[in-house]
């Protein structure tokens, strides 16, 4: 009995004593996250969060891709709803609101992070100069993707949202036909010129590794932002600057710019490195179907080159070997996709070669800008401003040689338009399904008229895509894009 | 006393000093005796010589106890022991010696097996021996302890092992009196007979049932919460892996639906339906008085979406032996939830497994099982493809071109080639039916085996099981294979011990499930999809591909996965009960609850996707550590008819979960599988995670009874969690229960129509804290889904980012509950049930507030919103015949759950569809109605649509308020408002309420049967009246221009609307030239009903004396029939899971086929 009364009173007190020690505070405990309190103590965590800024870059090339291309006379998707899309029957939230509803925030988490960065005071000036010429890269280049597609957005610049977020902040956008509107209009730019400039200064030409922001990517981006804004001689300026760099140059094969044998070539500006599998991408399987049974890959049966715009080309044009619109299948029959049935509305854009180590994700680095489009910027911004000239013309052949065709001669062109129009068109064969034909008939002023040919529902104002319904209704201080009326 | 053992069978009274030992002796004896001797058989050879002077009886006997062996049981108050007297005996037997002593006396003996004489008045020993065995007037099962009193008197044995009795009487009018805890007492005069064979009758009254609620016990008849309570025997035999499966249609309140049938799928229970919107709705699962978390462990697709195909959903509580379950109770109403305070809003599942029991008892259980698939679509022959390819396409061509019916392009214009020519067609037979290749007969084979004992102060459960079942489509199945040891140990009168232990091992075969499409297709997709018009193999021998739509792999080259989880759970608890003074209970415990999941997955290069990679490797393992413990203290008093039993305790749980997961590709040899990942050269892929929950909490119950008339119950519990935000680390939980026996009070004792009737009412407010690791900020490398990983040059790096807000104020959901309850019982017994009423208001709601768009993170949670839930139950039993050969019984039980909203986040107005009533059911189905086909030549009905012929034509049935300006006019919230008239267009107004996703009723109801040594029982649940998007209908028969896209349809695609089958009454589906945003897909939302025969066992006791064992066979029939107006699919598995606010996800699409079940089973007693 007194064993008994021992073990009683024994197990009493310990069960009490447990009770006072087991609880603590009841603080959580964070295993594979870190608390704010614990980040940004040194450099790795800086980088860690200038790769995660480079991160937002990583799957943006579909929306870049559609974004760039949808209501074009070359282009075609005929997933669920991109039909309608391409022919402009547009509402609040179609597949082209992706791009704001990614890069708006992306705006922020940059700027918030050079608000850090600037405060940080273990980093070597080097270093901090280059992290936060690499973030102002990154800002400007969504700033400006933005701008392309829904003209000025609402975006998170002041130190005051940046630093102390607060949900019930509403920015403003005012309409854009008003004075406001052409003040906010003209701000937006400012900031990104401001930024690549900044950028440009920071930053060396050469990156310490592929893929990360340099001068010639800055640069670059300031040159395609004054040929958007039509400021022909800044961006005649830049391109000199780039072409001064020296360290770009054109490939002598068009056909083997996107192999995986030539990545990293000299004719790249700004690529995003890709491996197979992990981070790769789907170009390929996007465009493929399933009859082009000489591959393995993943077809999806999406992004389609129209005929009509294959059809443009001239006949000996090398670029055009890229698009396949016949081919002979593993059985050897001959498939012809204009023919064979109610699916093959377009041919295939192959510019990426096959990656035998891929399936679905190939690991060709996505190419963002070439030097090629440096080249015809400035033929363009110096017939913008000189008329047809022979620095044009010259710099046109250097692309149109490379493609297995004649010069072009500067006597039959009487105009600037007349050149303009050869420049719109060669631009088209070089650069189908890269990204930029909106971008670039939008400029010539033709994409409405183009559409117009094919379909009666595009009006004026689809130069612009709406904001989306997202953003636009949980903030009635962003007025919507002129035309639109949701 | 040392030979006394073994011997003593029947004790008789000899007076006050020595009943205590032999009463004590002959207790503990005459439950492990299994000898039947009888004293008056018993040989004696022994001789004696004695001689003796004047002594006492006393003292002779002491002399004869120093002689031999023999030992005298005698009352010294006899006069006769103290008598003197003179005796000599040479070489005598002791019977001489003891009848020459006792001659002329009113004294008697008997000698006793063991060498051990009684000495006694002639009257009490002058005695028969009646003989007998008391069995189960049910079961026919023997009874071990049941005592037996002769009336009258104080003398009595207890039955052993086999139910068997002896006892001795001395008058033959004596009347035997048979008492045993839960059975009705018989009593019987002897008059005469020596074999007295008793079947005691359960007592189905039961009011002294003991209902485990939590933390602790109470009488039925004190409950004052709703409860619902289902005993083991009461859970058939069907051979399942679940207890949860068993439990389907018995208990009311209670809606359980079998989310897959896969093996071991999962099911889903909701108790008194789903008032959170997105904290999660499962109850909380208490196993022997361990909180268990029963998320499915494994996560689906792996960390990262790195496993390929699912693997389907599983119901963790598998891993429990249902053969080990004494019991189930449902917590329901607030009042019996408040004491698990922050996590008991969803109710709570108690389940207790079984103890030991004094003997031996060793049971096996066998069964063996077969399925078949009971239904399932049927897809297209290989003829009826190619030729409703050949129209489609047709259909398709003229749609595109313009050409009749479809445009006014003349016809002449038209020349279409069909894809397959009629010589094609015709030579094409049936083709390959898919579906059947790649399912098969089910079989289950089940065996359990459980050795019960118990003797002296330790008892001990302890069983093993083996489960092996192949499933019915290839490659799924599962074994399983568990233990369990429960030990109760007295120490002494104070102190018990207690453990309660079980470890299981399951073996999954994993098929690839799940509702992915496109490529993303699992093996019943794949089979469904794909043209019958392909061999299995090509001509090359390697798997047939599809021409049409290449990305769908053959559906046999699935059965060249190899998936499996191996599942292992260790589940303890030790508890130690302290009983310092009289009617307190000291109770601490400890648990530890160990659960590990690791799946590997290889594709092969004989499959699509392996191929394509060159073979693909995963491993993902995932492990869950509980920690708790636990000390309450219950002290019980009774004061005249005052009894008051209060409860405190502490309780602190722990729970740790992490996981791993990596994938290799690139393998030169598929030899490897996933077993050496290293091999692959690709860089393979990892990722883990780890995350801690941690819950502290005190609680107390207090519960008063007066006269157990009046009832009384105080419960509170404070709850602190490291999941709540850091402003509110605790929350109370209290909630109050009143009982009234009305059939105590006076004023009824003149009725005899009830024997009880009680009613229950209570008010409550428990807790959801199934809120996540949503209140703290975090930097991670993932930002609103998307990985932070970036690749410069050639190397991947990982980013960092804010990837959650935090907010300090998050909290628990809080849930009052009122409930009004009453029980009854009328006629002795005969007919019992229960109706309950309950109204649940949720508030603080969990809601993921989407935050402002330029926000570095996409949301953050809060508590904003409430909901409120009302409905019934009721269960009806009815023991229609009870007599000792027929016993027949029926329950019946029902219930019905309304969820509405009450109050909703501002933002989630604002992002709600204008259609949607603020205050409208949680679950509710908005969409247009179906009117008719559009036909040829038809006018077109209205003024915004064009409709193609074929199209269906949804009804227009309202409007939206405009202005003169043309605009819109909005209410308050910002919604748009409705007019109630027509107006020839069709849009957005004219989406109409169809109904709920939930059931307007949920009901079981079955019945049991014994006749003599047969039983029958047959039970049957259904649902009435719930609403279901059926995405099959969408992919299997809507979408039409699919089948030329290379997928296969159902046989109901046959009736599709052409121009060659204007009846059709299935519409047109092509998509870019019929418009899509007016509900042309109408028909694919379906109100169902269902009622199923969920299983039959018909049963048959072989008598003992046949076989010498019990032995019971028996047949069990599952899912046998199910009447539905859902024709091609299951209604259950069907049914749409994680509903939230905004969407639905994860239909039955593809869903595992259900099947019927035909078990055999045997059970032996030994």
């Amino acid at each position: 009995m007194k064993n008994l009364k021992r073990i009683t009173r024994a197990f009493i007190l310990g069960a009490m004593s447990l009770i006072f020690s087991c609880e603590g505070d009841l603080g959580p405990v964070i295993y594979d996250s870190i608390a704010p309190s614990n980040f940004f103590k040194t450099r790795e965590d800086v980088n860690a969060s200038v790769t995660a800024i480079y991160s937002e870059f990583s799957w943006d090339y579909e929306n870049r891709i559609y974004n760039g291309e949808i209501g074009t006379d070359e282009y075609r998707n005929n997933w669920g709803g991109a039909d309608q899309e391409n022919n402009f029957e547009w509402n609040g939230d179609g597949s082209y609101s992706s791009m704001y509803l990614q890069k708006v925030p992306a705006v922020t988490r940059a700027g918030a992070l050079l608000k850090v960065i600037e405060g940080i005071d273990f980093l070597s000036d080097a270093e901090k100069n280059r992290f936060i010429g690499e973030v102002k890269t990154a800002r400007a280049i969504h700033m400006f993707d933005l701008l392309n597609s829904y003209g000025p957005c609402p975006v998170i610049l002041d130190d005051e949202n940046l630093l102390n977020p607060d949900n019930s902040y509403k920015p403003e956008r005012p309409d854009l036909n008003t004075p406001e509107g052409q003040e906010f209009y003209a701000a937006y730019v400012d900031q990104i010129e401001t930024d690549l400039i900044d950028a440009a200064q920071l930053l060396n030409s050469k990156p310490p590794n592929f893929g990360r922001f340099n001068k010639g990517i800055a640069l670059t981006i300031l040159m395609k932002l004054y040929m958007h804004q039509k400021e022909f001689e800044k961006a005649e300026q830049i391109s000199s600057q780039i072409i001064n760099l020296g360290i770009y140059e054109l490939e002598d094969d068009y056909s083997t710019i996107w192999s995986i044998e030539n990545e990293m070539n000299k004719e790249i500006i700004w690529a995003l490195p890709r491996t197979s599998n992990t981070l790769g991408q789907t170009f390929r399987s996007r465009t493929l179907y399933s009859p082009y049974d000489l591959t393995k890959e993943d077809k999806w049966n999406g992004d389609k080159v129209r005929f009509e715009f294959y059809d443009s080309f001239e006949s000996n044009d090398v670029r055009k070997d890229k698009i396949i619109v016949q081919f002979t299948n593993s059985k050897g029959e001959l498939i012809d996709m204009r023919t064979e049935g109610t699916d093959f509305y377009g041919g295939f854009n192959l510019k990426y070669d096959q990656d035998p180590d891929a399936v679905m994700m190939n690991g060709i680095d996505v190419i963002y800008l070439r030097y090629a489009d440096v080249i015809l910027c400035r033929a363009e911004a110096l017939n913008e401003t000189l008329g047809p000239n022979q620095e044009s013309i010259d710099l046109i052949n250097q692309i149109r040689n490379r493609a297995g065709l004649s010069d072009i001669l500067l006597s039959n062109f009487h105009s600037k338009d007349e050149l303009n129009e050869h420049i719109l068109a060669e631009r088209g064969w070089e650069f189908y399904m890269e990204g930029l034909r909106r971008e670039d008939l939008i400029r010539h002023n033709k994409y409405i008229e183009r559409a117009g040919e094919r379909t009666a529902s595009v009006q004026e104002f689809h130069i612009l895509y709406p904001i989306p319904k997202i953003a636009y209704y949980e903030n009635h201080s962003i007025a919507q894009n002129p035309g639109y009326d949701f | 006393m040392k030979k006394t053992h073994y011997s003593v069978r029947t004790y008789i009274i000899f007076g006050r000093k020595k009943l205590l030992l032999v009463m004590k002796t002959s207790l503990v004896i005459s439950l492990f005796c299994t000898l039947a001797i009888s004293a008056n058989t018993f040989p004696q050879s022994e001789s004696l010589c004695l001689v003796a002077e004047k002594s006492t009886v006393k003292d002779i006997f002491k002399l004869i106890e120093a002689q031999c062996n023999y030992r005298f049981f005698y009352n010294d108050e006899l006069s006769d022991i103290n008598r003197v007297v003179s005796l000599t005996m040479q070489e005598s037997k002791i019977n001489d010696v003891l009848n020459r002593l006792f001659e002329n006396t009113e004294i008697t003996y008997t000698i006793l097996a063991n060498d051990l004489i009684v000495i006694a008045p002639k009257r009490s020993l002058q005695q028969q021996i009646i003989t007998g065995i008391i069995t189960d007037a049910n079961t026919g099962e023997a009874i071990p302890g049941v005592n037996i009193l002769i009336k009258g008197t104080l003398q009595g044995v207890v039955s052993d092992v086999n139910g068997k009795f002896s006892i001795s009487v001395d008058k033959t009018d004596a009347i035997l009196i048979f008492s045993y805890i839960g059975y009705v007492t018989e009593e019987i005069t002897v008059s005469g007979k020596t074999q007295i064979d008793v079947k005691l009758i359960m007592d189905i009254t039961a009011l002294e049932e003991v209902i485990v609620i939590g933390y602790g016990g109470a009488k039925k008849s004190d409950l004052t919460g709703a409860i619902s309570s289902i005993k083991s025997d009461e859970l058939s035999t069907i051979a399942s892996t679940s207890i949860t499966q068993m439990m389907q249609g018995k208990l009311s309140g209670v809606m359980i639906t079998q989310e897959s049938s896969q093996p071991g799928g999962g099911l889903k229970i909701l108790v008194r339906g789903q008032a959170s919107t997105n904290a999660d709705n499962q109850p909380l699962y208490v196993i022997d008085g361990f909180p268990i978390t029963n998320d499915q462990i494994e996560t689906n697709d792996g960390i990262l979406g790195i496993m390929k195909y699912s693997s389907g959903s599983r119901n963790p509580i598998n891993s429990i032996n249902p053969n080990d379950i004494e019991s189930i109770e449902v917590l329901k109403d607030a009042s019996s939830t408040a004491i698990y305070g922050a996590r008991a809003s969803n109710g709570v599942v108690l389940i207790t497994t079984k103890s030991g029991k004094q003997g031996v008892n060793v049971t096996y259980d066998g069964k063996y099982s077969f399925q078949k698939i009971a239904r399932y679509e049927e897809m297209l022959t290989a003829e009826e493809y190619m030729r409703y390819f050949n129209i489609q396409r047709e259909m398709f061509t003229r749609a595109t071109r313009g050409i009749y019916p479809f445009g006014s392009t003349p016809e002449e214009d038209f020349v279409f080639n069909p894809t397959f020519s009629e010589e094609e067609i015709l030579e094409a037979e049936d083709g390959t039916n898919w579906f059947d290749i790649i399912t098969r007969q089910g079989m289950i084979s089940d065996h359990n085996l459980s050795v019960v004992g118990g003797k002296d102060n330790t008892r001990i459960f302890s069983s093993v099981n083996y489960y092996d079942q192949k499933g019915v489509v290839i490659n799924s199945g599962l074994q399983r294979a568990s233990g369990r040891v429960n030990i109760d140990q007295k120490i002494s009168d104070k102190l018990n011990f207690g453990m309660r232990l079980t470890g299981s091992r399951i073996q999954n075969n994993n098929a690839a499930l799940g509702a992915g499409v496109w490529e993303q297709v699992g093996v019943i997709g794949s089979a469904l999809g794909f043209p019958p018009i392909y061999p299995v193999y090509d001509t090359l021998g390697v798997y047939s591909e599809n021409k049409y739509y290449g990305n769908n792999p053959n559906p046999v080259s699935f059965k060249e996965i190899k998936d499996n989880t191996l599942e292992n759970r260790l589940l303890t608890t030790m508890f130690l009960e302290i009983k310092p003074i009289e009617g307190l209970v000291i109770r601490p415990s400890i648990g530890f609850d160990n659960f590990t999941s690791d799946r590997t997955q290889y594709l092969p290069n004989t499959f699509k996707y392996g191929a394509s990679v060159h073979g693909r490797a995963t491993r993902g393992y995932n492990n869950s550590q509980n920690y708790l413990f636990e000390t309450t203290a219950n002290y019980t008093k009774s004061i005249n008819n005052h009894n008051i039993s209060a409860l405190g305790g502490y309780s602190y749980q722990k729970i740790i979960r992490d996981g791993f997961s990596s994938y290799a590709t690139n393998f030169f040899s598929d030899a490897f599988g996933a077993n050496s990942l290293q091999t692959g050269s690709s860089e393979p892929l990892v990722s883990s995670y780890k995350n801690q929950t941690v819950f502290a909490s005190y609680f107390a119950r207090v519960f008063y009874s007066y006269n157990s008339k009046y009832l009384l119950t105080l419960t509170g519990r404070l709850d602190g969690s490291d999941r709540f935000g850091v402003n509110n680390k605790y929350g109370f939980f209290p909630a109050v229960a009143f009982g009234w026996n009305i059939a105590k009070e006076p004023f009824m004792s003149n009725q005899k129509l009830f024997d009880m009737i009680k009613l229950r009412l209570s008010v409550g407010q428990t807790g959801n804290s199934n809120i996540g690791g949503n209140a703290f900020a975090y930097y991670g490398t993932n930002i609103n889904g998307s990985g932070t990983i970036f690749q410069f040059d050639d190397v991947i790096y990982s980013g960092m980012g804010k990837t959650q807000q935090e907010n300090p104020n998050l909290k628990w959901e809080t849930t009052t509950e009122y409930n009004a309850g009453l029980d009854f019982e009328l006629w002795k017994g005969r007919v019992s049930g229960s109706i309950e009423v309950f109204q649940k208001h949720v508030s603080d709601l969990l809601y993921r507030q989407v935050l402002q768009v330029y926000q570095q993170v996409n949301s953050i949670y809060m508590n904003v919103g409430k909901t409120k839930s009302h409905g019934y139950e009721f269960s009806l039993n009815a023991n229609i015949l009870s007599t000792s050969k027929l016993n027949w019984s029926v329950y019946l039980n029902g219930s019905r759950y309304i969820d509405r909203w009450v109050e909703r986040a501002p933002e989630a107005i604002a992002n709600l569809d204008d259609n949607i009533a603020l205050n409208d059911y949680l679950r509710p189905v908005y969409y247009w109605k179906a009117d008719h086909i559009f036909q040829i030549g038809e006018e077109q009905p209205y003024s915004n649509v064009n409709y193609l012929p074929g199209t269906l034509v949804t009804k227009d049935l309202d409007s939206w308020m405009i202005n003169e300006e043309g605009n819109y006019i909005y209410d308050s919230n910002g919604r748009r408002i409705k007019t109630g008239i027509p107006d020839g267009r069709i849009d957005d107004a004219d989406k109409t309420f169809l109904g709920t996703r939930d059931p307007k009723l949920i009901y079981g109801f079955g019945s049991n049967i014994t006749y003599k040594n047969f039983d029958l029982s047959i039970s049957f649940n259904g649902m009435l009246n719930y609403w279901i998007e059926d995405e099959n209908f969408n992919f299997n028969v809507l979408r039409t221009e699919d089948i030329f896209g290379g997928f296969n349809k159902s046989k109901r695609f046959m009736d599709t609307w052409t121009i060659y089958n204007q009846d059709g009454k299935i519409p047109l589906s092509i998509k870019n030239f019929i418009p899509q945003e007016v509900g042309t897909d109408a028909l694919k939302f379906n109100k169902i009903s269902y009622l199923r025969l969920k299983n039959i066992t018909i049963g048959y006791n072989i008598p003992k004396r046949i076989l010498g064992t019990n032995l019971r066979v028996y047949f069990d029939g599952s899912n046998l029939l199910t009447i539905s107006n859902l024709k091609f699919m299951d209604p259950e598995t069907i049914l749409w899971r994680d509903v939230s606010q905004y969407s639905s996800s994860s239909s039955g699409l593809y869903s595992y086929p259900s099947y019927r079940s035909y078990t055999f089973g045997l059970t032996v007693k030994f």
